[in-house]
This record gives structure tokens, C-alpha cells and sequence, in this order.
């Protein structure tokens, strides 16, 4: 009789155990669909990233964290800390790429170079309050061209601009390493003049990008590159194959995943959309000469925003107005909100929309938001509050 | 009683008394460092009017006429003005942190309960509230300041330690270990050695503090400041406890005297616990060395920032312990840095007690042997049966790495290596290392493409120079727009920039001509780089080094291997064989030589390796010439010959100083060692 009721009693915590692994793994999968991939930023600049419960920014060395009430701090969590040393836990030395800042899996991430001995760049690990940072592996020679996507407990790690600048060729790569650093292999590479890899996105079970050449004219070495670009691919995570999605002369796109839609802006065109189940396309906006030549696309569930900043980068010039155009599904164009320069606007989630820019000209630049439910009325940008900000001032001699 | 009678001898007694002299000599220097008493004198009177008159306008107080005079007097008013501003705004610095702590835990990535930073921030508020109550004031706070800068009382301290601990083991060195050792009371006496420790380390501590205190003193006349509280002093602007200066002098007093009784109980443990002094001095030189690696290099944010400052180094500046606020801990259990390093202490401290007791306990020189002991035994004796079957000359070389520790040498000089070796390596930027592919490419012993690539690109530019003088001729006719003359002048530039990336390669170049029309030798178009590190001026200070470390490695073997037959008057009975004197001394010179041509193939062996992956070494079999800073050769001796004679070179030196070591040790040492 005992002897039965021991075995019963195996029987029973086997089964609860069971449960409770799988209950665990379900619980930890949730999580990372709805904050980790993060598609949705403006992929030429990653100064923030979203957080559990709210943004975090990297801004001239220093690394902030900002409430979802609009109000901001830098993420030291010393109370006595002046933050003019390199003790401070927010601090990061000039070898660390301050352009690039990413979170998945509540850790931030970032990238160190280290220029005096290896010559390599590291992928930095730093705990989601900021208390303590930790070098995982390196992710190529040293450099602040690298931008990273992830995935799966994987980064793809890719270079955001061309090799050799476009005079000779070369072959661009995107590099998928795990984050416990076992597993290091190329998933793609793309020889060409000035090959590039760029505008990386991972939506669901797939990661898009774009491809290009950017070729410089021999014979006029003053002459701006010439773009020649390639398409929109696609890199299946189950599959591992490349395909080709869109072929164009595409400048940037975002994916409505629930929809299956994707929007896409082609070069000295438009913005067209693309429904992936179907196949069906159809132009949405026509673009304005000397103004929307070229745009970057971001999408939530409820409009398209396109910002036209990437036209100097491309042609040298100013437009006649720095704009972030927000439209409806159906390409209508419903408000015009002024930024104030190239490359400061960064998109963002369902709840905020984020650039950088200056309240007075003699000033450094400060992040600044709108509130996506009242996209279609604002004009002016709203300065994060910030309790703790670190003025240029402080420079950390070393 | 009798003990201390032991220990405290006279000699004890004239070194402690001249310790005491040697750190107030030191302290005093340290004033006068860069200064003399009359200025500091005359600073502390600058020092007390301005503080006098610091509540009515410090701007219109009297100055020196004499420059030197006024030199000092502003300097003193400066730092007056600076300390004015650090005690007007104390109080707004507080409240401010407080508030900082305050909105920080109201943020969400540092409002979680249970978390570090929350519990953090808790304490902050609690420990920075305590000095709201502290009110500053202008005062002329230098005595205490440069004495609690000084922190060099508690090393002397130390010393003073280490020698009564050396006199406690004295029974060693005369014999009287044994009686000790075999007495049925003899746990009695550890107890007795760990009191006495502890009353010395007070007593000789405090010594040395309140002497230096005291001196402090009387140079800068601060007696009347030590009521303050201690945050009058802008470095402790963090210290959280709300104590004067005396107070605070006392807290450091005691901190540090636990410091010293701490380290005294672990090298009296240590040397309780190794009958060999060498052992425990290792250990601790062993122990020393991890916890100032870990203070070096790990990372000011690591997760384990813990370990570099909880740490052996920092304990002897405990000032930077008091007023760095720092808190560790986890979820709710949050403690001040200072406590934590304290408890540290206390456990060491009685885990070291209790352990001295145990091996004063368990030694017993009549002991009987255990079984770890007979089988180390029968294992030493089954080496030797085996040795004593080789040749002679693998015995000597035995006897020079094993008996006589030339191991260790051999082991600390390949460290040597490596280190000075990798110390010195260049890394070049992504320009050179592009550079440097492109030699590979092109360059070499025929470089047509090269020479015809700077041509081609010459003859562009002067080309788009013509054309652009043309153009500005037609442009200042009004022949030609402005948007074709900026054309002409981009394109012109774009050559000359062109031109000027390949610089390095015309001068390259032109050197090769220079050495072809003096010399008559043909050299190879390629980079300085890398050999420069193994021949140029970057190479002196690493050749020097591995050369003198293995020079000082092949004396410290040769000299120990002869040392130690004397010492053990082994070579009463060696020189005593029927071969002969000659004879041994024969193989053993054969047996050096294999040891000394050995350390030089490990060293440079190294060295070359790692220069090897670090620059590659392309072209071995150019003409040496070949490289800028080797004109000077003017012959056309390849680079690969010209490192095996360089590598001949070294090692015929190397064997010279060898037989000069060899010379010098029959005809002097050995008058000293008989």
C-alpha cells in the first residue's frame, strides 16, 4: 500500500513539473515578440531604443532613461554621483560607439572599440537599470559602421555603410553570432562596388533589408556617389534562405505585420504599398521634387510616417523643408510637422514619436517627442523633462 | 612577560624608536616637497587673516608688496575663495542629493522594491539627512587635511609588525623549536602571541599616527579647527556621519589599527603554517598580486566592480573608503563599503586566530609519519633511483632547474618575454594596414606597377593643372561660367589629393633610386612597418630588456648551481671523485652551455614568433637596404641574413658574459663561500 502511494505521489510532481516548464516557457516567449525586435526605428541612427517601462537614450556619452510620462534621467542610480567621472555607471568612454544603442531581453546593448590592443569591436551587455555592464564577444574589427538587429537570443550584426567608399570592390556581410557566443556564422554576403547592407528589420519570422552599390566615378573623383540600388531581400530565420522580395529602386520600407502589408518608398517616386499576402501593389503618395527624392518609412497601426531627412546624405543639399508627413492607410496626408535638420528624426512605437533638436541654437541638441494620439494636431515638438542632464560641458579628461 | 621580553629587545626598541623618526622625517619632507618651512609659515599666516576676514569682502584684504610674498598670498586666497564657495553651497549640494534619491527611486527602471537601486536610494536619503544638521564654516582646515593625506604611518607600521613577527619565529633559526613544540601546553602560547600582536599593533600604531598628528600640528598651526566637522574639509563632502575632526581622526585611528592587526594576524598564520619562510612569502607576494590585477583591470561599471574596491590596495588609503559614498549589497541588504570592509576584516582576523592556534596544535616535531608523508617519501626515492641512472650531464641540469630553482627563473624570464614582447606591439591603423596589402600586391623586387601607377597619377595632375590655368584665363575673359571652373579646380584637387595618398609610395621610390645610384643595389619596394619594430628605433628598449633579463637569468642559474654546492659543503665530497676536478667541472661547463643556449632560443624564439604574427615579416630576402632607416648597412646583405647575424651576434655576446660570469666566480666567489 505505502509502495503505491509513494509512486502515485512521483506520478503527481513529475506532472506539475511538466506544467510548470511549460508554463515558463510560454510566459518567456511573450515577451520578446512585443519589445524586442523593434522594427519600427529609424534605422540610420538608433539613439534609443524602448525599454520595459519606457526609452532609453545614448547622448554625448551618457546613457538616459526616460518614464513613459516624459520624463527623463540619466541611468546612474547613484543619488551622489556628479557624473563627471568614469565611475559613473551611466558614463560611456569615447571607444564606445555612441550612435547605436539597442535592448532585448531586458539588457541593453551597445558597442566598444577597442582601438589600443585588439583592434576589435565588442558587443557590450549592460543590466536594464544600468548597475553593471559585461563584454560578451567581438563582433568585427574595430569600427562605428556596425548596426545590429536581434532575434532569438542571436545578434546580426551587419556594416551600415559601403567598404572602401566606392572605389573598389567589396563584399558586405551580415554576420549572426548567439548572445552566449557559441555560434558565429555569415547568413549573407553581397559583393559589389561599394557593396552595402543596410536598413536591417526584423518582423516576425523573417529580416528584410536592402541592398546597394554605391559606386564613385573614377574619372570625376569630385562627383557624389552614384546609388544603384538593388531591392528589397528577405532572410527566413526557419528556412535560412535569402529572397528576394521587391525589386526597385527602394530607399526604405516598414512592415504593418498584422496586416501583412508592406510600405515602401521608392526613389524619385513614391510611396507604394504591398500586400504579401496577395502580391498586390498600389502607389499611395507621389513625390515631390527637391523635397520627398528620398524618404525613410515607418509604420504603426494606425498611419505611415515618412520623413525626408536622408536627402542631404544623398544629394548634398538641403530640401526646402525638414519634415516628418504622417499619413493615413490609403496615403493621404493628414499633418506636416517641421524637424530641424538631417538625420534627427527617429520614429517610434504606438505611444511616441522621437527626434532631437535644439531649443536655442547655442545649445546641444535634446531629445524631444510627440505624443502619437496627437500626431494629426501637433506641429511642435515637446522636450523630454529631464531631471538629470549632462551638459557638454563636462568633458572626462583621461 | 617572557615573551615579550623576547620580542621587545634592544634592538626592537632602537628600530621602533627609529621608525617613529624615519615617518615624521618623511611626513615633514612631504610638507616641504616643493615648498620651505619659512613659506609654509608664512602661508599659515596668510591662511589665518584671510580666514579672519572672510565673513567681511575677502576682495579688499591687505596684499604683500614683495612678488614672492604676494606669489603666496594668492595662492592662499584662491584656495580661501574656493573654499568660501564649497561651504556657501553645502547645504544646497545635500538637499540636492536628497532629491535626487528621492526622484530616482520614483522611476520605474529603479522602483522595484526589492531591487539594489531602490534600497539604494532609501539609504542614501537616509545617510545624507544626517548631515543636514551639519553646518560649515570658514576655517583654516590644513593640519588635519595634509596629516589625513599622509598615509604612509601605517606601511612603517607594518614593518615594525613584520619584524616582531620575524623575532616571534626566532626558535626556528636557534633550535628551540623542537622544546616548544613538544611541551603538552604549548596551545598556550599562540593565544598568548595573538594578544600580544594585538596590543603591539595599537601600540605601535598609534605611535606613529599621534606623533605624525601632532607634528601635523605644530607645522600648521591647526589645534583650533579640530572641533569642525570633518565635511569642513571639501574632500569628505560625502562622508555620511556627523562627527568633528578630532572624532574623525580617532575613526581612521581604529580603522586602521584593526587594518594592521588583520595583516600581522594573516603573516603570522601564514608563517605558523610554513615552516619555510619562502612559502609564505610567496603566498602573500601570490595574494598581493591577484588583488592588484583585480584593482587595475577590472572595469570602473564590471558587475564585479566589488572586487576592485573591497581590496587589499585600497585598505591602505581607508580616507577614499570614507569619503567615496558606496553602497553594496542585494535587494534590501545594502552596506556602506566601509562596514562591509570591516566585517572582511573581523572574520579574517579570528579565522586566522583560530587557525594559528589549530597548526601551533597539530605541529609536533616527534610526530609520526602519516601515510601522505611516507608515500611523499618513497616517491622521493624512487626519483632518485631513476636519476641516479642518467648521464651526468642531465643530473647537472637537474640539479640547476630543480635543486637550485633555476626553474623559476626560466619560468618569471618566459613571462619576461611574452610580456616586453607583447608590450611593444604597434597597432596600425586601417590606412597602414591598407597600405601594407598593397606593397604585398604590387611591391616587392618589381615594382613597375607601382612606379607606373605614380606616373600615370603625376601626369593627370599636372594635366588638370594645365587645364585648370586655362581655364582661369578663360574664366577671368568670361569665357568660361563659374560651374565649369569649380569643375576644373574639383578634378584638379581630386588628382592632387590622389597625389598626396601616395606619398609614401613616391618617397619609397625615391629612396630606392638614391640606393641604386650609391650602392649599385637593386632594393624592394616595401613597408618599414613591422621591421621596424624588429630592427629600428622602436626595437631598443625591447631588445635591451629581453637581453639583460636573460643575461641576469643565465648568472642568477650559473651562480646558484655553484652556490649550492658550497653551502651544503657538497663539493668537499664532488671534488673528492676519481676523476678529477677537471673532469666535473668539464660536464658541468657542457651542461651550462646546453641551459644557456637553450634560455636563448626560448627567449628569441619567442620574441620572433610573436613578432612574426603580430607584422607578418614579408620579404625576407630583400636586400636590407631595402628599409629607410637601414641605409646605414650600404651593402646587400639580405634582411633574412642580417637577422641570423644579428641572432649570431646576440648569442656570441651572451656566451662571452658567460665566461666572464664563469672567470669571475672560480677566482672571487669561491673565496667567500669556503
Amino acid at each position: 500500500m505505502s509502495k503505491k502511494i509513494i509512486t502515485s505521489c512521483i506520478k503527481l510532481l513529475c506532472v506539475i513539473l511538466i506544467c510548470t516548464i511549460f508554463t515558463g516557457c510560454a510566459a518567456k516567449n511573450a515577451n520578446n515578440i512585443n519589445i524586442d525586435d523593434q522594427p519600427y526605428w529609424n534605422v540610420f541612427n538608433h539613439y534609443i531604443t524602448k525599454g520595459e517601462n519606457g526609452y532609453y537614450f545614448i547622448s554625448h556619452n551618457y546613457l538616459y532613461f526616460m518614464q513613459d510620462n516624459g520624463k527623463g534621467i540619466i541611468l546612474c542610480n547613484n543619488a551622489s554621483c556628479i557624473h563627471d567621472s568614469e565611475e559613473c555607471l551611466a558614463y560611456l568612454s569615447t571607444n564606445y560607439n555612441g550612435q547605436q544603442l539597442y535592448y532585448y531581453n531586458n539588457k541593453l546593448y551597445v558597442m566598444y572599440n577597442d582601438f589600443k590592443e585588439s583592434n576589435s569591436c565588442y558587443l557590450v551587455e549592460i543590466a536594464a537599470d544600468g548597475s553593471e555592464r559585461k563584454r560578451l564577444f567581438e563582433i568585427g574589427e574595430a569600427s562605428v559602421k556596425y548596426g545590429l538587429t536581434f532575434h532569438d537570443n542571436c545578434v546580426y550584426i551587419y556594416t551600415r555603410q559601403g567598404g572602401v567608399s566606392g572605389f573598389k570592390e567589396n563584399t558586405a556581410t551580415i554576420r549572426a553570432r548567439s548572445l552566449d557566443g557559441k555560434k558565429d556564422k555569415i547568413v549573407h554576403s553581397y559583393t559589389g562596388m561599394g557593396a552595402t547592407i543596410y536598413a536591417l528589420k526584423s518582423y516576425g519570422d523573417k529580416m528584410y533589408f536592402l541592398q546597394e552599390e554605391q559606386i564613385r566615378d573614377e574619372k570625376n573623383l569630385s562627383a557624389s556617389a552614384v546609388f544603384k540600388r538593388q531591392g528589397l531581400y528577405s532572410y527566413d530565420y526557419n528556412k535560412k534562405k535569402v529572397e528576394k522580395e521587391i525589386d526597385g529602386e527602394l530607399c526604405d520600407y516598414s512592415i504593418d505585420i498584422n496586416n501583412h502589408i508592406i510600405y515602401y518608398y521608392v526613389y524619385n517616386d513614391g510611396l507604394y504599398k504591398k500586400d504579401l499576402s496577395k502580391g498586390d501593389t498600389e502607389k499611395l503618395y507621389e513625390y515631390e521634387d527637391g523635397q520627398t527624392n528620398i524618404c525613410q518609412v515607418s509604420c504603426d497601426s494606425s498611419y505611415i510616417y515618412l520623413s525626408n531627412e536622408m536627402f542631404y546624405a544623398a544629394y548634398h543639399l538641403n530640401p526646402k523643408e525638414y519634415d516628418l508627413y504622417v499619413l493615413d492607410k490609403s496615403g493621404k496626408l493628414l499633418n506636416t510637422i517641421p524637424t530641424d535638420a538631417a538625420l534627427c528624426t527617429y520614429f517610434g512605437d504606438d505611444i511616441y514619436m522621437f527626434s532631437s533638436g535644439h531649443e536655442r541654437e547655442d545649445e546641444q541638441e535634446k531629445f524631444r517627442y510627440i505624443k502619437k494620439s496627437e500626431i494629426l494636431s501637433t506641429k511642435k515638438w515637446t522636450y523630454v523633462d529631464w531631471i538629470q542632464y549632462v551638459p557638454n560641458l563636462y568633458k572626462i579628461t583621461l | 612577560m617572557y615573551e615579550c621580553k623576547r620580542i621587545l629587545n634592544r634592538r626592537f626598541t632602537l628600530l621602533f624608536l627609529f621608525i617613529i623618526l624615519l615617518n615624521i622625517s618623511v611626513f615633514c619632507y612631504k610638507q616641504t616637497a616643493d615648498t620651505t618651512f619659512e613659506e609654509i609659515k608664512l602661508s599659515n599666516s596668510y591662511r589665518k587673516y584671510l580666514v579672519s576676514i572672510s565673513n567681511e569682502n575677502i576682495n579688499e584684504s591687505n596684499r604683500p608688496d614683495n612678488p614672492k610674498e604676494l606669489k603666496i598670498f594668492n595662492k592662499e586666497f584662491k584656495k580661501i575663495k574656493e573654499h568660501i564657495q564649497y561651504v556657501n553651497s553645502y547645504q544646497d549640494n545635500i538637499y540636492s542629493i536628497i532629491d535626487n534619491a528621492n526622484q530616482l527611486k520614483e522611476f520605474s527602471i529603479f522602483s522595484d522594491i526589492h531591487s539594489f537601486s531602490y534600497n539604494n536610494a532609501l539609504k542614501t536619503v537616509y545617510d545624507f539627512s544626517k548631515l543636514k544638521e551639519i553646518h560649515l564654516c570658514i576655517a583654516d582646515d590644513k593640519a588635519t587635511e595634509q596629516f589625513l593625506n599622509y598615509t604612509n604611518s601605517l606601511l612603517f607600521a607594518l614593518a615594525i609588525m613584520i619584524f616582531c613577527i620575524n623575532q616571534i619565529f626566532k626558535e626556528r633559526d636557534n633550535g628551540m623549536w623542537q622544546l616548544i613544540y613538544s611541551a603538552k601546553s604549548r596551545c598556550y602560547l599562540p593565544v598568548i602571541r595573538i594578544i600580544f600582536l594585538l596590543i603591539a599593533s595599537i601600540v605601535v600604531y598609534a605611535s606613529l599616527y599621534f606623533s605624525t598628528f601632532i607634528c601635523s600640528e605644530y607645522i600648521y598651526n591647526g589645534w583650533e579647527t579640530l572641533q569642525f566637522p570633518i565635511q569642513n574639509i571639501e574632500f569628505f563632502s560625502n562622508y555620511t556621519n556627523n562627527c568633528n575632526q578630532i572624532e574623525y581622526i580617532f575613526i581612521v585611528f581604529l580603522y586602521n589599527t584593526l587594518i594592521l592587526a588583520v595583516c600581522s594576524m594573516v603573516i603570522y598564520t601564514l608563517l605558523a603554517a610554513f615552516r619555510k619562510k619562502t612559502y609564505s612569502a610567496l603566498i602573500l607576494a601570490g595574494f598581493t598580486g591577484i588583488e592588484y590585477v583585480l584593482y587595475k583591470l577590472i572595469p570602473s561599471q564590471s558587475g564585479f566592480r566589488f572586487l576592485k574596491y573591497v581590496n587589499l590596495i585600497r585598505l591602505f588609503n581607508i580616507n577614499e573608503v570614507f569619503a567615496k559614498y558606496s553602497n553594496y549589497g542585494y535587494g534590501k541588504w545594502i552596506f556602506s563599503e566601509w562596514i562591509i570592509i570591516a566585517a572582511i576584516l573581523i572574520i579574517v582576523y579570528v579565522v586566522c586566530s583560530v587557525l594559528s592556534v589549530i597548526e601551533v596544535a597539530r605541529k609536533h616535531p616527534f610526530n609520526k609519519n602519516n601515510k601522505t608523508h611516507s608515500f611523499i617519501v618513497k616517491a622521493g626515492e624512487f626519483y632518485q633511483h631513476i636519476l641516479e641512472k642518467e648521464t651526468i650531464y642531465l643530473q647537472e641540469i637537474h640539479k640547476m632547474f630543480i635543486t637550485c630553482r633555476g626553474g623559476i627563473v626560466v619560468i618569471i624570464l618566459i613571462i619576461v618575454s611574452f610580456y616586453y614582447t607583447s608590450a611593444s606591439k604597434i597597432v596600425y591603423s586601417d590606412t597602414a594596414k591598407e597600405r601594407d596589402i598593397f606593397y604585398l600586391e604590387y611591391g616587392g623586387k618589381d615594382y613597375l606597377e607601382i612606379t607606373q601607377h605614380i606616373k600615370q597619377v603625376k601626369e593627370k595632375c599636372d594635366m588638370a593643372y594645365v587645364k585648370l590655368q586655362e581655364a582661369v584665363k578663360e574664366y577671368e575673359n568670361s569665357n568660361l561660367s563659374l560651374e565649369d571652373m569649380v569643375s576644373y579646380t574639383n578634378t584638379y584637387n581630386s588628382y592632387k589629393q590622389e597625389l598626396a595618398e601616395l606619398a609614401e609610395y613616391i618617397q619609397k621610390q625615391e629612396y630606392l633610386d638614391y640606393i641604386q645610384e650609391k650602392y649599385g643595389i637593386s632594393g624592394y619596394m616595401m613597408s618599414d612597418r613591422g621591421y621596424e619594430e624588429l630592427f629600428g628605433k622602436y626595437s631598443y628598449l625591447r631588445e635591451f630588456i629581453l637581453f639583460l633579463s636573460l643575461i641576469i637569468s643565465m648568472n642568477i642559474i650559473i651562480i646558484e648551481n655553484q652556490r649550492k654546492e658550497y653551502t651544503t659543503k657538497m663539493y668537499q665530497l664532488i671534488y673528492s671523485l676519481k676523476n678529477g676536478r677537471g673532469w666535473i667541472e668539464w660536464h658541468r661547463v657542457v651542461s651550462e652551455l646546453i641551459v644557456v643556449t637553450s634560455l636563448f632560443v626560448i627567449v628569441y624564439s619567442i620574441d620572433m614568433i610573436m613578432l612574426c604574427t603580430y607584422y607578418g615579416l614579408p620579404y625576407l630576402e630583400a636586400p636590407a637596404v631595402s628599409l629607410t632607416f637601414m641605409e646605414h648597412l650600404s651593402s646587400d646583405i639580405t634582411i633574412k641574413s642580417y637577422m641570423f647575424l644579428g641572432v649570431f651576434i646576440r648569442f656570441f655576446v651572451l656566451i662571452t658574459v658567460y665566461i666572464l660570469t664563469k672567470l669571475i666566480l672560480k677566482k672571487w666567489i669561491y673565496r667567500h663561500m669556503i
